[in-house]
């Protein structure tokens, strides 16, 4: 009976993909407005666009079982951020359909490869040899943009192996604390962890640092019983957060500038001050599309699109983009509940924490909740490698989605 | 002009909004499901061990709304994968409102500490050990 009943409820529904469906059309009237030149190439964008959306939709529930419902908030975040990413620049956003694009594909094969291979906490040390690797890549062949050392370029393409690290970082603590005791010492681990998070603070990418900072805790504190070592950790963070701040100048003008933007408004407060401007200038339903100024916030179109969305589209649309989150993180606890193999279980937990911590760390940065640390709005923001990779989470999401035969470890 | 567009912006965020409620409608059907599974008007086996001292899968209950059979197997109704349980150990059955466990040939299980083989009629509260496993069966009278 229960499972009658519930797949009946999770008869796959596509009414909300025709409601996207919808909102996609009104964007393209909005900004067919804006833009009367160039109506081709324009147009095209659009059509593929929604064509990847409904095609995509319609696949996923075919082919699959499980979830349907994050893959439609995915699709309304990215529809939100297309149109944006368009009146900013348009390039960006032909290129932003191909990584839409992309990213789709590797989400289908991450699909099935995961499910097939991976699904087991063998790999420890193979995860983490790949993030070494990959940091060791980045400062032999990495290049300083934008004050932080992590891109890699080659052939024109950059790319961020940051992006790569967050996901291989989830996999490695899952499979660390499902197979605990068995092949890594607890000291060597939290060594390792450390390490990690310490060269993302070195290459001055205080954004990942924090938001790993943070995963990592949350997984922490569900598996180790023993809660002093776990107050221990909370207070070597504090220590060390507050003595990178007197020591370290880059975290030095984080604070100074979150404290009091207004004193520093052409230097190091700039950018937030321009974001509150933006913000304040959006009122409830905002000037329109196309008659706001978010060029005048450096960095719109990655770290700070959200305030640019509330000054062209209103409030009301950053508080549906929040709602959306809120949704999403509550699907994939949802999932994580659900899930009975430990772990992808642990793995679907990161996903989720991780997701929501990017946005809250963005979101509240941009609003001047908290100090600002530069990273990417998931789904919303511009960014081949940031798409990419949540296009990968969102598949190891729905793999843990699915009844799972395999390793099923007391916890 | 601007006041069309004005216009679709509006209704643009009321389609957010609306995609939102519909979403939203879905995940409380949801958590209303999950809440209903273990009330529902059919007796059940509730799982008396821990959930943490079993290392493969058990559901925490089975709702009996025909006759199952369990076993290792996977055409069995109640599946567990455990060593002590035979391909095919036992069966409930539902015969004129009254419920029965049947043991096969050479297969036996415990009820309420006894021994049992062959067929036994399934009383409210009744304690069922399989293998390890302890079940206990529920069934509200009155319904």
């Amino acid at each position: 009976m229960n499972n009658l009943d519930h797949n009946k409820f999770l008869k796959k529904s596509l009414l909300p993909i025709y409601i996207l469906l919808i909102t996609n059309i009104l964007y393209f009237f909005i900004i067919k407005d804006l833009y009367q030149e160039n109506t081709y190439k324009f147009s095209m964008i659009w059509i593929i666009f929604s064509l990847i959306i409904f095609i995509s939709s319609i696949l996923y529930q075919k082919i699959f079982k499980g979830e349907y419902i994050i893959l439609s908030i995915v699709f309304m975040l990215l529809t939100i951020g297309l149109p944006m990413i368009y009146r900013i620049d348009k390039e960006l956003a032909f290129r932003q359909t191909l990584w839409y694009i992309f990213g789709l594909i590797v989400f289908f094969i991450v699909i099935f490869v995961f499910k097939k291979y991976f699904i087991t906490n063998r790999y420890t040390y193979l995860y983490m040899g790949v993030i070494y690797i990959m940091f060791i890549m980045t400062f032999i062949f990495g290049s300083r943009i934008k004050g932080s050392i992590n891109w890699i370029k080659f052939n024109g393409i950059s790319f961020q192996p940051s992006e790569v690290i967050k996901i291989l970082f989830i996999l490695f603590i899952a499979s660390y604390f499902t197979n605990r005791d068995k092949k890594l010492k607890k000291s060597y681990f939290l060594f390792i962890v450390y390490s990690i998070i310490g060269l993302f603070f070195f290459q001055k990418d205080l954004g990942s640092a924090l938001l790993l900072y943070l995963v990592f805790m949350s997984i922490y504190y569900l598996n180790e019983e023993n809660k002093f070592a776990l107050l221990m950790n909370l207070f070597g963070a504090i220590i060390v957060g507050i003595n990178s701040i007197i020591i370290f100048d880059h975290v030095k003008v984080r604070m100074i500038s979150w404290i009091n933007p207004w004193k520093y408004i052409d230097g190091a407060g700039y950018q937030i001050t321009q974001s509150l401007f933006a913000i304040s200038e959006g009122g409830y339903l905002g000037v329109g599309l196309g008659k706001g100024h978010p060029k005048y916030i450096p960095e719109v179109q990655t770290d700070f699109i959200f305030s640019a969305i509330i000054e062209e589209m209103g409030i009301l649309m950053g508080i549906a983009i929040v709602l959306l989150y809120i949704l999403f993180i509550y699907k994939g606890i949802k999932i994580t509940l659900n899930q009975k193999n430990n772990f992808i279980r642990q793995v679907a937990l990161g996903i989720t924490m991780m997701t929501g911590f990017q946005a809250f760390i963005i979101i509240g940065g941009s609003i001047k909740l908290i100090p600002l640390t530069g990273i990417t709005l998931p789904f919303v923001s511009y960014g081949g490698s940031s798409i990419v990779m949540s296009f990968v989470s969102i598949g190891l999401l729905q793999v843990a989605s699915q009844e799972l035969e395999g390793e099923f470890h007391s916890e | 002009m601007q006041g069309i567009s004005e216009l679709i912006k509006i209704l643009l965020i009321i389609s957010v909004y609306i995609f939102i409620f519909i979403i939203f409608k879905y995940l409380y059907l949801d958590v209303k499901l999950m809440r209903n599974l273990r009330y529902d008007k059919y007796p059940y086996l509730k799982l008396l061990n821990r959930k943490s001292d079993i290392s493969f899968k058990v559901e925490e209950t089975y709702n009996i709304y025909k006759s199952m059979k369990i076993g290792r197997a996977t055409h069995n109704d109640i599946v567990i994968k455990n060593d002590f349980i035979d391909k095919y150990h036992a069966e409930i059955k539902i015969e004129e409102e009254k419920y029965f466990v049947n043991t096969y040939a050479n297969t036996s299980l415990m009820i309420n500490g006894k021994v049992i083989k062959g067929e036994r009629e399934l009383k409210n509260n009744d304690i069922l050990q399989i293998g390890t496993i302890k079940f206990v069966f529920i069934r509200e009278i009155g319904e």
